[in-house]
């Protein structure tokens, strides 16, 4: 199997199979769009991913690189926020800037399968709190005013637009 | 050290992590964060409602099912209950089982959580009963109507109708009987909407006074829900709808309703619809010209249309022709369910008494003649005798039927002892029993063929979507979309009920029953439901 080289922001490059760097569409479509296959000393610069989090999402897609391609119409799948593997939840287990810096890195790069794992384990870190306490999780300041925020309360989000 | 905040991420982000959390109270509250997280709500709300209406649209739905054993405290199986939305929860009241029960009993299911609750309320309870209108007016519910299986003693007494007003204050989680002066008829099966401070009620099956048997009434009553007060609505000569239960009654705007089919009685069902306005004095009755009639679904009486948007979705039959090969859930599981209906003393007990008639005929050669089959091993199906006269009623009562699995193909019976060469009675006999057998194979031979297959075909409900944008136009038309992308729902189930939630469409209960063999003779060992049932649009991405 080729391997091609990845470089974070911070100048570090990694060798990687290629059908592993390719679970990423972004430099699936750079690979092809850029005739990259056939060079194979060609390094990738990944400017806005730093190499802890590039390390930590090779980890993930050399763990998930078997899984089958999610179905187009995957009819029975419920998107649930309960259904984490084990595995990912471990990998997981990480400080919130990590898991923010993994969001936006599974974002840039477009990895599906990741951007989903991650962003279902922060709605459940939401899912049950009070707005204060969401707000004492994450750090959040409350720029309401107290007159506004018993406004909002009362405000239906769901009032038909028709 | 937290150097990353959730805050840096983009707007597009949080509203996808936003899209993941239940879109009831978990969501409110996170409006309630910041301004920022304010707006990213509203903008996934309206993301999920156009989704959902999308969904509808291009009858590409997700179709996702709890089963009762996934939670516990479990609501009863139970259909022609009634279900309405309220914030948070779905509330569920009454309706029946086959067996003589009906329930007066409330559920709240927390959407959020999708776990059922038991409210053990205060107050003066309402009777049980099913078919009862269920509607939600400020913090309370306000339940009319509805009917009850008669008791079982003295026999022969018919159902009984009700005009019995409550509300269930949910705060405070009482009922409260209301009395009332110029109340109605006892009524069920009628259609109910809140307009105002106004609950409007139209039609339903009305026992008078003065009457020894139910009507199918198309009068329009109203409850003012702040003085309790009910009016008779008056309205203007020229065509109506007919008397009629079952419909469903949406509000179009403050001033117009629709209603949609409804039953005539046991073998006449209305696929019509109706604009009722409600501007002036006497309030006037529009016929809606219906087309797309080819993509109508059959039968629109006991399965309840929900309003999104400008369409209204009813859950019918799908077509075969339509039907795609895939089941969303495999069959066997409803089986596992159905082992737990003849748990209850009493209902074995009318289960047994149902089947007497069956003893009485020697139907088929009953008494000992055609025993010691043989079963073939290639014949799958367990094939009932049409011969019972019951026909309606021996689908699923197969205990006491007769089975028969697969007929020997020629007479190479054990009747040794009965055939003596000089006894010319028994050749007689013999004779008529070949001809009776004779008689069989053709029906066994019907069978193979498929003629009496009908009963045997599992159905699938399915979305059909009536487009009634057009219904306050000067010649109001409604028109059935063509269905598209098919897919299969739960095996066909009935007088279940169907209300939206948030950006999701609910279905629970019911019995699974072929409408058009729904009569009196309800059958015993029908599948009764307690599944939930979640309708959504598929899951989006950015």
């Amino acid at each position: 199997m080729p391997n091609i080289k990845l470089q974070s922001s911070d100048g570090e490059t990694f060798e990687v199979d290629v059908e592993i760097a390719k679970c990423s569409v972004t430099i699936k479509t750079m690979l092809e769009d850029l005739g990259m296959d056939d060079e194979e000393e060609e390094v990738v610069p990944l400017p806005n991913v730093n190499s802890a989090i590039l390390r930590k999402v090779i980890q993930w897609a050399t763990y998930h690189k078997d899984d089958p391609p999610p179905p187009e119409d995957d009819e029975n799948k419920e998107k649930r926020t309960d259904d984490i593997s084990s595995w990912d939840a471990d990998f997981l287990k990480v400080d919130q800037g990590t898991l923010f810096e993994l969001i936006l890195a599974a974002n840039y790069l477009d990895i599906k399968g990741l951007l989903d794992v991650t962003c279902k384990t922060v709605a459940n870190m939401i899912k049950g709190k009070a707005p204060e306490e969401i707000r004492k999780t994450f750090n959040i300041k409350n720029d309401f005013t107290a007159s506004e925020e018993e406004q909002v309360r009362k405000e239906n989000e769901w009032c038909e637009e028709k | 050290m937290v150097n990353f905040l959730i805050e840096s991420l983009p707007d597009e982000v949080l509203e996808f992590i936003l899209s993941l959390i239940p879109p009831y109270r978990d969501l409110h509250d996170c409006m309630l964060v910041s301004k920022r997280w304010r707006r990213c709500v509203l903008n996934v709300v309206k993301m999920k409602q156009r989704n959902l209406y999308k969904a509808i649209n291009d009858f590409d739905v997700r179709w996702e099912r709890i089963t009762p054993a996934d939670m516990a405290p479990t609501i009863t199986k139970r259909y022609s209950h009634t279900a309405v939305v309220h914030e948070n929860s779905m509330f569920v009241f009454g309706g029946c089982t086959c067996a003589m029960t009906t329930f007066n009993d409330l559920w709240r299911l927390d959407l959020s959580k999708r776990q059922w609750i038991r409210p053990l309320a205060m107050g003066t309870y309402p009777s049980p009963k099913a078919c009862s209108s269920l509607i939600k007016y400020k913090d309370s519910l306000v339940l009319f109507g509805g009917w009850a299986y008669p008791p079982s003693y003295p026999l022969y007494q018919s159902w009984h109708l009700f005009n019995e007003l409550h509300v269930y204050d949910i705060i405070a989680n009482r009922w409260t009987c209301i009395s009332t002066v110029n109340t109605p008829p006892p009524v069920a099966g009628h259609s109910v909407s809140l307009l105002g401070e106004w609950m409007i009620i139209f039609g339903g099956l009305q026992k008078p006074s003065t009457a020894v048997h139910c009507e199918k009434s198309n009068d329009i009553w109203k409850l003012n829900l702040e003085t309790w007060t009910w009016l008779k609505q008056e309205v203007e000569s020229g065509p109506k709808p007919n008397g009629r239960f079952g419909q469903t009654q949406v509000v179009l705007d403050n001033e117009n309703l629709l209603i949609l089919g409804g039953s005539g009685g046991p073998t006449f069902h209305y696929c019509d619809a109706w604009v009722l306005n409600m501007s002036g004095e006497l309030w006037k009755w529009k016929k809606v010209e219906i087309i797309g009639k080819s993509n109508e679904p059959t039968n629109i009486w006991s399965n309840p249309g929900c309003k999104i948007g400008d369409k209204i979705v009813v859950l019918n039959r799908i077509r075969q022709s339509e039907s795609s090969s895939i089941a969303y859930y495999p069959k066997t599981t409803w089986c596992v369910n159905n082992r737990n209906v003849p748990d209850d003393g009493r209902l074995a007990r009318i289960d047994l008494a149902a089947r007497q008639p069956d003893k009485d005929d020697n139907v088929n050669g009953k008494r000992g003649t055609l025993r010691n089959y043989k079963r073939e091993a290639d014949d799958e199906d367990e094939v009932l005798l049409p011969g019972n006269s019951n026909s309606s009623n021996n689908q699923f009562s197969n205990r006491e039927n007769i089975k028969i699995h697969g007929l020997p193909t020629s007479s190479g019976m054990n009747m040794a002892a009965f055939n003596g060469p000089d006894n010319r009675r028994a050749q007689v006999a013999e004779l008529m029993r070949e001809r009776r057998l004779a008689s069989l194979l053709k029906v066994k031979e019907n069978l193979t063929k498929g003629a009496y297959k009908r009963e045997k075909k599992t159905h699938y409900l399915g979305v059909y979507v009536l487009d009634i944008s057009q219904v306050l136009s000067e010649n109001p038309v409604a028109a059935w979309l063509p269905p598209k992308n098919l897919q299969n729902g739960p095996e066909e189930t009935i007088l279940y009920t169907l209300v939206e939630g948030k950006s999701e469409l609910i279905m629970f209960g019911g019995i699974q029953k072929d409408a058009n063999s729904l009569g009196f003779s309800m059958n015993l060992s029908s599948q009764i439901s307690n599944s939930l049932h979640f309708i959504t649009a598929p899951s989006y991405v950015i």
